[in-house]
């Protein structure tokens, strides 16, 4: 029997390689490129549902054994308190938290039901494990009624600010593309003055955005501090959304435009739980 | 080679959960550690080329699923880059704290690289480094140090992550 036998100069790692580039690079062009089947979402559904998963058991885990630590605490404390009868302000203590939580609910859905927009709460459960890219992972997705391109907002403190737009949705969770992502580019208006710009990311939650195409007659009018809300002139953002506020003004003597920089008002690294709005909703109320 | 691809994406897979879940939130970090590119480099190292650049290949694949970024763009990486390493294993001796160091740091300045080029292929969708920003740096910073403690874990398990063959001659 005749055996077919590759030529000396074959190099089974090297075509291994341009095999595994040419995968690569084709499924790089479909996902930059739109193509008719999302792989990106495939595979989002697939292993957003197990990230899910571990999120789910290591909030249990820690919840567990701070719950134990807690546990132990309180048992010394009662001992200490039987001798001295002081279990009254065990009760104060606890008192104080439930009423923090409470106070804490009451806003979130005080807030909610202000918003007039149907919304989605939801509680972030992971970040973008690539430094260059910035998404936010949710804990709600196709099945609790989330679409692509919805907006999303938070509540912190007493402000209301816009977090960013909902860009890649699985069957339980979904992926944020925060404000501040250099693919972000947001239409927006000054609060006061009224005047337009576009509003883009600079990739990192530490810098501020940049408000880019202001009218340069705008100077005279634009104070540090003012509000920066959306426009509403896309369809993606609801009208009146506050952003951030303005902490710089730039713009050369040769340039037509201003370029504002902004403090978003939704500080980042402190986010646990944002709204998804349904804006169809309203558009469908208006039809 | 069965044996190293299925533990190597297992790890990887568990490794891209961890930086999404609880690295990428840790706030003293100044950026998010590439600890799926640390281990490829250690199998890539360790075995040959053509298992470099398929556990590369999986690996990317798996981050690119749980990242904003378009998919394909870390599996062209890391199977590049795993098939590079490949081809130089055997070549040194892998010491505890400066080869890994050393390869991690190339490792991170080739991946800004590519991604340059590749961005210029796939247009904006494609996110680059800024070359006189401070994101390069605090990644490969923190490569750096990652890395003698990924190859020292996987070292420490090193039947499951070198082939039968390669772990043999190096007995």
């Amino acid at each position: 029997m005749r055996k077919h036998r590759l030529p000396k100069s074959f190099r089974y790692d090297f075509f291994l390689l341009l095999v595994y580039l040419l995968l690569s690079a084709v499924l790089l062009a479909f996902s930059s490129g739109g193509f008719v089947i999302n792989f990106k979402n495939i595979g989002f559904s697939l292993f957003s549902g197990v990230q899910r998963g571990v999120y789910s058991v290591s909030s249990f885990t820690t919840g567990t054994i701070s719950a134990i630590t807690e546990l132990a605490e309180l048992k010394q404390k009662y001992q200490v308190l039987t001798e001295k009868l002081q279990d009254y302000e065990l009760l104060q203590r606890l008192n104080a938290d439930i009423r923090e939580e409470n106070q804490f609910l009451k806003e979130q859905l005080g807030f909610s039901e202000t918003l007039g927009i149907a919304n989605i709460p939801a509680e972030i459960i992971g970040r973008d494990p690539n430094n260059l890219y910035s998404g936010i992972v949710i804990n709600r997705g196709a099945k609790h009624g989330i679409r692509k391109h919805m907006p999303v907002v938070s509540f912190q403190g007493s402000n209301t600010g816009l977090v960013g737009k909902i860009v890649q949705v699985g069957r339980n969770t979904s992926l944020i593309m925060p404000v501040f992502d250099y693919q972000s580019y947001i239409s927006t208006r000054l609060d006061i003055t009224r005047y337009e710009g576009l509003t883009q990311g600079q990739g990192s939650s530490d810098q501020p955005l940049l408000m880019k195409y202001v009218k340069k007659r705008a100077k005279d009018e634009i104070k540090i501090g003012d509000l920066i809300v959306t426009s509403g002139e896309n369809n993606t953002y609801p009208k009146n959304i506050p952003i951030g506020f303005v902490v710089k003004t730039t713009g050369l003597d040769y340039e037509t435009s201003l370029t504002l920089e902004i403090e978003p008002i939704i500080d980042f690294t402190r986010l646990e739980n944002v709204f998804v709005l349904n804006i169809s909703q309203i558009d469908g109320e208006a039809d | 080679m069965g044996k190293v691809l299925v533990w190597t994406t297992l790890t990887t897979f568990l490794l891209s959960l961890f930086q999404a879940i609880v690295l990428s939130g840790l706030v003293f970090l100044p950026a998010v550690p590439d600890l799926v590119l640390l281990v490829v480099l250690y199998v890539s190292f360790m075995n040959s080329s053509v298992i470099g650049s398929t556990s590369g290949f999986i690996s990317g694949l798996l981050l690119d699923f749980l990242s904003a970024a378009p998919i394909g763009l870390n599996a062209f990486i890391k199977s590049s880059t795993g098939f590079l390493v490949g081809n130089l294993t055997g070549m040194f001796n892998l010491n505890k704290m400066f080869i890994p160091c050393f390869m991690a740091a190339c490792a991170t300045l080739y991946k800004a690289i590519l991604v340059w080029i590749l961005s210029l292929f796939f247009g904006p969708g494609v996110l680059v480094y800024v070359l006189y920003g401070k994101m390069l740096y605090a990644e490969m910073l923190v490569n750096v140090l990652f890395a003698p403690v990924i190859f020292g874990f996987l070292s420490v398990f090193s039947s499951l992550f070198i082939s039968r063959d390669r772990y043999n001659e190096n007995k």
